[in-house]
């Protein structure tokens, strides 16, 4: 999580904005949870803090699992796991990752079978599903999509089965309501959370051409924020390079 | 939904417009309301908040299915979407009947259907869209069999099929609603994501510039609301790069595993 309060935001904020009077505290919390927002979104950051993980089981009757308002952020009908927690409001609904099958185990909460089978469905436009017959009687899908905030799948799933689903959320934390209050990101963001409420400030105040600077020094801070996912996935390559080039003849790999 | 409230709205909207006392709270909803519809238009984001699906069946003698105000209001039973009302809960509010756009039509052989539409065993056909100028030149039918419409055209609020859709059959219509607009609830909230509230000041802070005839600082806001609009990268557009990434570690998994 942040080191700063959202009292410390608003004095930061401020100072940035020539220490301007005229700004409410009202006004300057509103361009912190711009900013905040802004940065939680998944096309600006994948941020690991806004990862969701949802375990639903089938009924066996219904090709389609409601993802809606009421089911999800409201914690009514899903088990969800976020950062390890089990939260009863896991935030709201942002944008899918994945969704697996789990095979024959009725799972309804946290933790997972570790020895489940597991089928990861293949996600697909709404327009191809639609040229999908949908056969009576339970069978295994292989594929989902999703329209408003309903996933539809290509089969009834089989009431023996259940499904792990991966999303992007942005937590109802995102409203910063107490000035005690801290984000849920690393510390590093915090710096970049001011920038862009500076910029939304300068363009209240009608000052554009600061704002403008305000903004490229935002975008640049994303740009160069640690993507830890991909310094993992570097990890990986070079991992699997190295595996590799063991198993090549004549390498230690191949020794005996 | 939104985060920020009407209330919160006109605040900051206000401030935006150098603290102008003289506007009223009728100017500051005209200038939210005018950006939150200018915002929910799909042409520029289409936002899953407000995808709709409607249902009409059949009366076995017109291909004409009307998709005015009028029809939709006496469909309110008909149209369904999970951010408007809970799963189950088929009554939208009123003020969610006002057409955007049609995303698709596809015609089912099965009358009683409900929210939202399960599927299975009901044969469906994809029906194909048309331009009107096609749609002039063809000579509509009724065959009085099911399966046979195979294209639709979108002709001022109506669509028109190219056979008569049948009493056993139902159009299955994927739509764009406009959400309700901002009126007297101070509490009320958009509909859609929060990281519109700011596109939405922007918007309504570009308006008013302009109706105090302050056409620089309305150039700016502008500008800002552009921005901010071609920043938004939309969640499918992030869930199809993810389809991409899965396919290509699939195939190249399958690859490998077909070279051992």
């Amino acid at each position: 999580m942040g080191d700063m309060t959202r009292a410390e935001f608003r004095d930061a904020v401020r100072f940035h904005l020539d220490d301007k009077q005229s700004l409410s505290t009202a006004e300057l919390n509103r361009y912190i949870n711009m900013a905040y927002i802004h940065v939680a979104q998944p096309h600006i950051y994948q941020h690991r803090e806004f990862l969701v993980e949802t375990v639903e089981v089938f009924g066996g009757t219904l090709e389609n699992i409601p993802f809606t308002e009421t089911t999800i952020e409201d914690g009514a009908s899903f088990d969800h796991l976020v950062n390890g927690a089990s939260p009863t409001d896991p935030g709201k609904f942002l944008s899918l990752i994945s969704i697996t099958l789990i095979e024959g185990s009725v799972v309804a909460t946290f933790p997972l079978l570790a020895t489940a089978s597991r089928k990861p469905l293949r996600p697909i436009s709404p327009w191809e599903w639609e040229g999908i017959q949908i056969p009576s009687g339970t069978v295994r899908p292989s594929f989902y999509t999703m329209w408003d905030r309903i996933i539809y799948f290509d089969t009834i799933p089989p009431a023996t089965d259940s499904c792990l689903i991966r999303w992007w959320g942005e937590p109802r934390v995102a409203d910063f309501n107490d000035d005690a209050e801290v984000t849920v990101l690393p510390s590093m963001w915090d710096d970049t959370i001011i920038v862009g409420a500076v910029w939304r400030g300068w363009r209240a105040l009608g000052e554009f051409g600061k704002a403008s600077l305000a903004k490229d020094e935002f975008m640049r801070l994303i740009r160069e924020g640690p993507d830890y996912m991909g310094v993992e996935a570097r990890h990986r390559m070079a991992r699997h390079s190295v595996e590799e080039f063991g198993s090549m003849p004549n390498s230690v790999g191949s020794r005996g | 939904m939104g985060i920020l409230t009407q209330a919160d709205f006109r605040d900051t909207i206000r401030f935006h417009l150098n603290s102008n006392k003289a506007l009223t709270v009728t100017e500051l909803d005209r200038f939210l309301n005018q950006a939150y519809t200018h915002v929910c238009m799909p042409q520029l984001y289409q936002h899953r908040e407000l995808r709709f699906e409607y249902l009409r069946v059949g009366d076995g003698a017109s291909n004409i299915l009307d998709i005015d105000d009028a029809q939709l209001g006496t469909d309110v039973a008909k149209l369904w979407n999970s951010h408007a009302q809970a799963v189950g809960d088929d009554v939208p509010l009123a003020a969610d009947m006002r057409l955007l756009s049609v995303e698709s039509v596809t015609v089912l052989d099965a009358t009683d259907i409900t929210h939202p539409v399960p599927l299975a065993g009901i044969t469906r056909y994809p029906v194909r869209p048309i331009d009107h100028e096609h749609e002039a030149s063809q000579t509509h039918t009724d065959t009085g069999a099911a399966s046979v419409i195979s294209t639709y055209a979108i002709v001022g609020r109506q669509i028109i099929l190219d056979t008569v859709l049948e009493a056993t059959q139902t159009a299955w219509v994927r739509l764009y609603l406009e959400p309700p607009k901002f009126v007297a609830t101070t509490t009320d909230t958009t509909r859609i994501n929060s990281y519109w509230d700011d596109v939405i000041v922007c918007g309504a802070a570009w308006k008013g510039s302009r109706y105090l005839s302050r056409f620089q600082q309305a150039e700016g806001f502008k500008q800002e609301f552009a921005g901010l609009i071609r920043d938004a990268v939309d969640y499918e557009s992030l869930e199809a790069r993810g389809r991409q990434v899965r396919f290509d570690v699939e195939d190249r998994s399958n690859q490998t595993r077909g070279s051992r």
